[in-house]
């Protein structure tokens, strides 16, 4: 009980403190979560804490995950009126993106004859973590490589996501809103909406709707191609 | 006082979803998560009106603008594989590079054909 207090309350408090100091140097590379993360692993390296101390103590933040999940309805439902001429477009673009990233993860994997655990960890990287983080369980894959991985990722799509759709002369707000919804989850619809309401509004129903397909058609597409290759 | 029963009550339509959703993927044997059910089956609630949106903000406001905390836990667990990823290094990167810019490139070609009206 000491230890749930304990570990729930430096981890919430931590996590307030590195969003006062993203507020004041707005950067993306100072991502919250993940000064939280290297901070946290590093003080139970340095104490000699095992993890799973502190994965028990920490059990009602991580209850909260799901929930978060079953939340994402709300903005979808305040979004749909929005974007529903573009609906279709919005579901093949998540779709051919996810099956991409997937895809891609998927032949790296092989190259790199990395382990079974190790590529189930790869398979879902451009959705919103808790997306990331019930794939990675279900294929039994190493949910601490996977959710570091999906911060790293939003962290470069937000740096330079933008530029490189310039360079490749995606030039509309909407389309550029989407790629990053789908890519780069929650950190690039940030970037999205910094960069153009449009852009914002597009990306965050972009990263819903890749949340659901994701979820659905990533384990399936990975037992597919597992079936393949054995 | 009020402000945190209209939470308490916002939380259990959440928690809600989230239980009839995992009900139902145990009786059925469905191999799809649990929580995107209960997100789809709140969004249908929601659509049919049943549930309103006003009721859901006091707790999804707070939860959907704090989410990221909620993965801090799982990912310090990469404390347990540092030995995996010191050993598959090349490929974590190639990762962390390759996959957003291939699915930026090809959702931003495929998304700017669409015809926009502002």
């Amino acid at each position: 009980m000491i230890n749930m207090l304990l570990g729930c309350s430096v981890t919430l408090v931590l996590f307030f403190v590195m969003r006062r100091l993203n507020h004041r140097w707005r950067s993306p590379v100072l991502n919250p979560v993940l000064l939280c993360i290297v901070l946290i692993s590093a003080c139970l390296l340095i104490s000699d804490i095992d993890y799973i101390d502190y994965r028990n103590a920490t059990t009602p933040i991580s209850f909260f995950l799901e929930i978060a999940v079953v939340a994402l309805a709300l903005p979808l439902y305040q979004q749909l009126h929005a974007i529903r001429p573009y609906l279709v477009l919005i579901c093949a673009c998540s779709f051919v993106g996810i099956s991409s990233a997937t895809l891609l993860a998927f032949l790296l994997c092989q190259l790199f004859s990395a382990s079974t655990a190790l590529s189930a960890s790869l398979m879902a990287l451009s959705v919103t973590t808790p997306i990331t983080l019930i794939v990675t369980d279900s294929l039994n894959g190493l949910p601490g490589v996977a959710a570091i991985m999906v911060i790293l990722i939003g962290v470069l799509g937000g740096v330079f996501g933008l530029s490189l759709l310039s360079l490749a002369g995606v030039t509309q707000p909407q389309a550029k809103g989407i790629a990053l919804g789908v890519a780069c989850h929650a950190i690039g619809t940030a970037a999205a909406m910094e960069h153009h309401p449009a852009a914002g509004a597009f990306a965050s129903a972009a990263m819903i709707i890749s949340a659901v397909i994701t979820a659905s058609w990533v384990p399936v597409l990975f037992t597919l191609l597992q079936g393949i290759i054995s | 006082m009020m402000i945190a029963l209209r939470f308490i009550a916002s939380l259990a339509i959440l928690i809600g979803c989230l239980w009839a959703a995992r009900l139902a993927t145990a009786a059925f044997a469905l191999s799809l998560p649990a929580p995107l059910l209960g997100l789809v089956l709140l969004f249908i609630l929601l659509q049919i009106g049943t549930v309103k949106s006003e009721y859901l903000l006091p707790s999804c406001g707070p939860i959907l603008k704090y989410m990221a905390v909620f993965f801090i836990p799982a990912g310090v667990g990469l404390i347990s594989y540092l030995d995996t990823l010191g050993e598959n290094a090349w490929l974590l990167v190639s990762v962390l590079i390759l996959v957003p810019a291939l699915g930026l490139l090809l959702t931003g070609k495929l998304a700017s054909k669409g015809r926009y009206y502002d």
